[in-house]
């Protein structure tokens, strides 16, 4: 099961510029400085990583950490 | 072996202030300069056709290098925006513009921005096939007449421009180790419209890259039975400075991946070229250069200094 954290982790590999480990899990990806580009990389992380599949029409269901966790929890 | 022996790149005079446009799709300067990485987008004059941009490249080629064009046996040129209809082949009418010999091969290739590699294979299996010494290889795929001014996903991306490669037998740089693909099952990810306007799914096309390049780059080091660290630069395809970026990461490539489309922005099948024109060094032994996009499809390959030419 992934967690908080495991997102955090890859927050912080992939997007420069974010505290990840300061993210909270309510804070909006957007607002806290990871656009559209980054939060299509993370995704892809966490595709990789994790093994999910995240179709297109679910990426505007990921926008902050715990609404990309209560999504992924619906998919595995 | 025929190899390249010189490139030059032509850019249209005029431009897009990248920064100024993405205003009014909501992005900042920020997105523009760190991500997008394009302040300018080049851009033709509504009344340069694709075969002129191409003309323009190879006297530059001839200007800059004193190539003899007359010496020109085979012409390719890589477009997907053609000139008029598409019929007759826009090579054919370059090939007249530069009044070049009769006796001479003359095709376009059908790609986008894996097309200058793919191509280079092309040119070079076809012309040592047929014994011919001297060719050009041309890219001009204006997408500026496909460009819907109103798309976020791509009207804050895309540059006009043509380059122009001169191919010769002992040539400088050696074509060598390649990989081709294509991850066809999503084709439409990149295609013109009904309408006529590109459309890009920009996800599925940065997700084909991340996944697909770093493949394709292992498979041609591999097969040259060479590592990272035997590169002296890595060209690859100048979709984004974001995407660069990112495969910069993925292949172990960082500082070796140089970003030239500041000032123009991707020029599909020329970008490859127009960085190469821009930053390849005589005394470099090893490259690689990669191309990937419409297909959606990739080609990797190497290029190797003419041991005789050192």
């Amino acid at each position: 099961m992934i967690t908080a954290d495991d997102i955090r982790v890859l927050i912080q590999e992939n997007v420069m510029g974010v505290d990840a480990m300061a993210l909270g899990e309510d804070d909006n990806f957007k607002q806290a400085g990871i656009d559209s580009l980054d939060q299509i990389n993370v995704l892809l992380a966490i595709e990789e990583k994790h093994g999910y599949k995240i179709p297109d029409e679910d990426v505007k269901l990921c926008k902050s950490i715990r609404s990309t966790l209560d999504y992924l929890a619906t998919q595995k | 072996m025929i190899g390249i022996q010189y490139i030059s790149a032509y850019l249209p005079k005029g431009s897009i202030d990248n920064a100024l446009q993405a205003k009014g799709f909501d992005a900042d300067e920020d997105f523009i300069r760190h991500k997008i990485g394009m302040l300018q987008l080049s851009r033709k004059a509504d009344t340069e056709q694709t075969s002129d941009m191409a003309v323009q490249a190879v006297l530059k080629l001839q200007q800059e290098h004193g190539v003899d064009l007359s010496r020109t046996e085979c012409l390719v040129l890589v477009t997907q925006n053609p000139d008029g209809h598409g019929l007759p082949h826009t090579s054919a009418v370059v090939h007249h513009r530069l009044n070049l010999p009769s006796a001479c091969a003359v095709f376009d290739i059908s790609l986008g921005c894996s097309g200058y590699v793919q191509a280079l294979s092309v040119a070079k299996a076809f012309m040592q096939s047929q014994n011919m010494r001297h060719g050009l290889l041309v890219t001009a795929d204006p997408y500026s007449k496909i460009i819907n001014p109103l798309d976020r996903d791509t009207a804050m991306l895309f540059g006009d421009g043509a380059s122009a490669t001169w191919l010769s037998e002992d040539g400088d740089w050696q074509i060598g180790a390649a990989d081709f693909g294509i991850q066809s099952q999503q084709y439409d990810a990149l295609q013109t419209s009904a309408d006529g306007y590109l459309f890009m799914n920009g996800r599925a096309v940065f997700t084909f890259a991340a996944t697909q390049v770093p493949a394709s780059v292992k498979r041609v080091l591999e097969k040259a039975q060479l590592g990272m660290a035997d590169l002296d630069q890595v060209f690859l395809h100048q979709g984004s400075r974001y995407i660069v970026d990112t495969l910069a990461k993925r292949i172990g490539a960082e500082g070796k991946t140089p970003f030239a489309a500041t000032t123009y922005g991707n020029t599909v099948s020329s970008s490859v070229p127009m960085t190469l024109a821009q930053h390849l060094q005589p005394q470099w032994r090893k490259v690689l250069l990669c191309g990937f996009g419409v297909g959606l499809s990739w080609a990797t390959c190497l290029l190797e200094k003419n041991n005789d030419h050192s």
